[in-house]
């Protein structure tokens, strides 16, 4: 807003404070990766890349999440929508012939509806966005196992193409274009991943929408007093977040190429984690794209050292991700009660 | 007038039950007959069948008479599938495995045999098949009559004692036995037969989907207790389903766990330790780490969502490291009776759950427990500054629900005899939160009532049971449940119900007005 501010004092602004926390747990975990197994290839462009492909269709999930937080609210129902969308293509296509051009945009038209329809109720009808979203988790879940209980795979040149689609990094070495490698590749889910970090990051910081929705996280009662479209900025939010779960939906199909009644069980947590680790506060009003793009990350460098470790077992990644969840809140925990004490003074 | 009305359905009820119950006492008088005659239960024996309604009477009684034959000749009884699969309540009978049954007394059924055919014996000690069969039907139809009609009593109870004041929580109790009612209504016009409820003279335990119903709901309605005083304190706790995984985990490693075996392992039906210990221990370390939740969100302040997620994403990690990620199972006898024996003719679990719920509701409501909990869900620094150490009561209250969880897991583990580190409590979380929220505690936190949690988990574990009745495959229970919930819940919500009291009142106004 004020345009003579250097541009260090604006960087060093206390509300990026959280973000900057997660950068540098990001750095910190991804430098001892480097230090132990950078010999056997953790440090390569290819690990890196990976750390976006593995969790890509959470990340794409936490766009609208982050969006949803703010406003104060929580949607449960991300990974069941999710999964209701890869259900829906490869019933589609599997078992009734209709092209996945179809069901990917029907698949849309139902994640924005059931965004849509939660919204009216979480605002209109006072239902508590938990019990809500809740109840549109159980839902999807029932619809998607109503549909078919078993994985149904997909086979369709479409699906295989936008899977097999991928951009292939390449170095100069002597005024020559050479393959970097290991050979390093960026697929569609990671392009889809950062073009909606990128549009996310647009509507919130501006447009007149994303200030609206920090505004009703702030206070509702203010920005309803304040004049602002708060029922409608409320149920777009949902309606937003029920696209990025049909997105990340279809994402995961290109990922997995099936349809499964139990995907992505539990995912809609892994995604809040990821997107309050990224310095999203639950309470509404605090939130950067940035930040949950780096929890998303943070959420995958952690199998990748156990992974390179090679002796830990898999629930020591659970663990893991509890410990740092806990480091995590503390931290933000302590910032905030400090800016709170620093605004009291 | 009014206020008459619930006692004359009360009465009407409990008239209908009682003729239910009539009906119930027959059949058992038969099954009685027969286990004291040839040490068979009803429901090993074909003939079970004859409330199928096409039966092969001449099939029936081959089997049965083979059956009472085979058993006064092996001395014990025999539990045959098909038997089984004949039965009504299949569903039961496959789910409560039962337990071994105790040796009949053979010369006395062999005797029994030479005197003639046991089928006809039994037959004539009710009268005629159709009747029994008849009874067995207007068994189920007089239950759940009487059931439902007791419960329009006590909603009108709740109704005419509350809506004129527009109390909100506990008209939305009334919702809740209102939405229960609908679903039964459902199922007695469908089918009457759900409400049966049969009697094993050999385990001395009720059986029937109304049993089970509540049975079932156990693990839910101990764990609702303490999630409703969380919520009533404008928290909610994540973390349930994974300590019930962590003390079944517990529980199964100390039966197994054997120091001085050289694998370290005991074949499982004994264990090293005594039993109260394989008890005390899970529970104590569910309490630390509910204390543990508690203390994130009472010291340091931490959103109690995610101060639970922290527990929610590692206790299952902890739990397949307490077995080092194997899956125990056990033979123990004494585990075996917290989750599958019968106590007062009752399943275990449901007497467990009258104790633990009596329990609770003496420490929060007869000593000023529940008060601090409702202020410091109020208003916490109100609460603070009239000498309410919040601290304290958020330690409690987690620690409480934690121990709580733990029970649940006891119950869960023992009615698989198993540790399940994956799918233990899974979704325990959420059925617990929409428990107490059907049962009308806001999820803003303040004033909580334990009687609508447990109405709320009564019907959760209704919907599932009777959707599983119905045929309907596990996995898309949950579209029926959201159905229902979503009915319930928007029914429940504020401008709905203003708009109800609102036309009531209208309504009233209009009779006054005539009345005058």
């Amino acid at each position: 807003m004020n345009k003579k501010q250097s541009l260090l004092s604006r960087i060093m602004n206390p509300k990026y404070i959280m973000v900057y926390a997660t950068v540098i747990i990001f750095l910190i975990i991804y430098a001892y990766g480097a230090i132990r197994y950078g010999s056997i290839g953790f440090t390569t462009l290819r690990t890196f890349v990976n750390f976006f492909s593995d969790n890509a269709y959470y990340g794409i999930s936490a766009v609208g999440m982050t969006m949803v937080l703010i406003t104060g609210g929580i949607d449960l129902s991300v990974a069941s929508v999710a999964s209701l969308t890869g259900m829906i293509i490869a019933y589609g296509y599997e078992r009734m012939g209709i092209s996945p051009v179809v069901t990917m945009l029907f698949s849309i038209v139902v994640g924005v509806g059931l965004g849509t329809l939660m919204g009216a109720a979480i605002h209109y009808l006072n239902v508590p966005p938990f019990i809500t979203t809740l109840t549109g988790n159980f839902l999807a879940r029932g619809i998607c196992s109503l549909i078919s209980r078993e994985s149904i795979s997909i086979n369709h040149p479409l699906i295989d193409a936008l899977a097999g689609f991928k951009i292939t990094l390449y170095h100069m070495v002597d005024g020559e274009w050479v393959k970097i490698k290991p050979i390093t590749n960026i697929n569609l889910t990671v392009i889809i991943f950062i073009v909606m970090i990128i549009l996310g990051t647009l509507l919130l910081q501006h447009t007149r929408f994303g200030r609206n929705v920090y505004a009703i996280g702030g206070s509702e009662s203010s920005a309803k007093l304040m004049g602002l479209p708060v029922g409608k900025t409320k149920v777009a939010v949902y309606a937003i977040n029920g696209f990025c779960s049909a997105l990340a939906g279809i994402a995961y199909v290109l990922v997995v190429k099936s349809g499964w009644n139990m995907a992505l069980q539990g995912g809609e947590l892994e995604v809040i984690s990821s997107a309050v680790i990224g310095g999203t506060l639950l309470t509404g009003g605090v939130g950067y794209m940035v930040g949950t793009m780096f929890g998303v990350l943070l959420k995958s460098v952690i199998p990748a050292i156990i992974n390179f470790n090679g002796t830990l077992s898999s629930w020591w990644g659970k663990i893991a991700t509890g410990a740092l969840l806990l480091l995590f809140i503390v931290i933000q925990q302590m910032v905030v009660s400090y800016t709170g004490k620093k605004k009291a003074s | 007038m009014k206020k008459k009305a619930y006692l004359i359905f009360l009465i009407l009820g409990l008239i209908v039950l009682a003729v239910g119950v009539f009906f119930f006492g027959r059949i058992c008088a038969v099954k009685d007959s027969i286990y004291a005659k040839y040490g068979l239960s009803f429901s090993d024996a074909s003939i079970g069948s004859v409330f199928i309604n096409d039966y092969d009477e001449a099939a029936v009684k081959a089997d049965f008479d083979a059956a009472v034959l085979q058993t006064a000749i092996s001395g014990e009884s025999t539990a045959t599938d098909a038997a089984e699969a004949a039965e009504p309540e299949a569903a039961d009978a496959t789910e409560e495995a039962a337990p071994a049954e105790e040796a009949a007394p053979a010369e006395d059924a062999i005797e029994a045999i030479s005197e003639g055919s046991p089928y006809d014996a039994v037959i004539g000690s009710f009268g005629k098949v159709q009747s029994l069969r008849t009874a067995w039907k207007l068994q189920g139809i007089f239950i759940g009559a009487g059931l439902l009609l007791c419960l329009v009593a006590v909603a009108l109870v709740l109704r005419s004692r509350n809506l004129d004041f527009a109390a909100i929580m506990r008209s939305k109790i009334t919702w809740a036995v209102i939405a229960e009612i609908l679903i039964l209504i459902v199922c007695l016009i469908i089918r009457p037969e759900f409400f049966n409820i049969s009697y094993q003279p050999s385990n001395r335990m009720l059986y029937g989907n109304l049993v089970d119903i509540v049975n079932r709901s156990a693990e839910i309605t101990i764990i609702g207790m303490g999630m409703t005083m969380v919520i009533a304190l404008g928290g909610t706790d994540l973390s349930v389903g994974a300590l019930v995984a962590v003390s079944g985990a517990l529980a199964l490693k100390l039966m197994r766990w054997d120091p001085t075996n050289p694998l370290y392992q005991t074949p499982g039906d004994y264990s090293v330790y005594p039993f109260i210990l394989v008890l005390l221990v899970p529970l104590l370390v569910c309490l630390l780490m509910g204390a543990f939740n508690g203390v994130l969100v009472g010291q340091l302040k931490l959103q109690p969502i995610i101060a639970t997620l922290i527990l929610m994403v590692s206790g299952r990690g902890i739990a397949q490291i307490i077995t080092n990620g194997k899956q125990y199972t056990t033979m123990y006898s004494p585990f075996r009776v917290i989750g599958q024996g019968s106590c007062l003719f009752l399943p275990t679990p449901i007497v467990i759950t009258v104790l633990v719920v009596a329990a609770v509701m003496l420490f929060v409501r007869k000593t000023a427990f529940g008060t601090f909990v409702e202020s410091v869900g109020i208003n916490p620094s109100a609460s603070r500054l009239s000498g309410i150490n919040s601290k304290v009561v958020i330690l409690i209250v987690f620690a409480m629900t934690g121990f709580l969880a733990g029970i649940s897991g006891l119950i869960y583990s023992s009615r698989i005899m198993s540790n399940d580190s994956n799918n233990a409590g899974i979704n325990y979380e959420t059925d617990a939160i929409l428990s107490v929220v059907i049962g009308g505690t806001s999820m803003t936190g303040g004033k909580f009532s334990l009687a609508g949690t447990i109405v709320g988990s009564i019907i959760i574990r209704t919907i599932v049971t009777f959707v599983y009745y119905f045929g309907v495959s596990p996995d898309s229970t949950m579209a029926f449940k959201a159905l229902i919930i979503a009915v319930i819940i928007v029914l429940q919500s504020e401008p709905v119900r203003n708009w109800m009291a609102k036309r009531s009142q209208a309504r009233a106004m209009v009779k006054g007005g005539v009345a005058k």
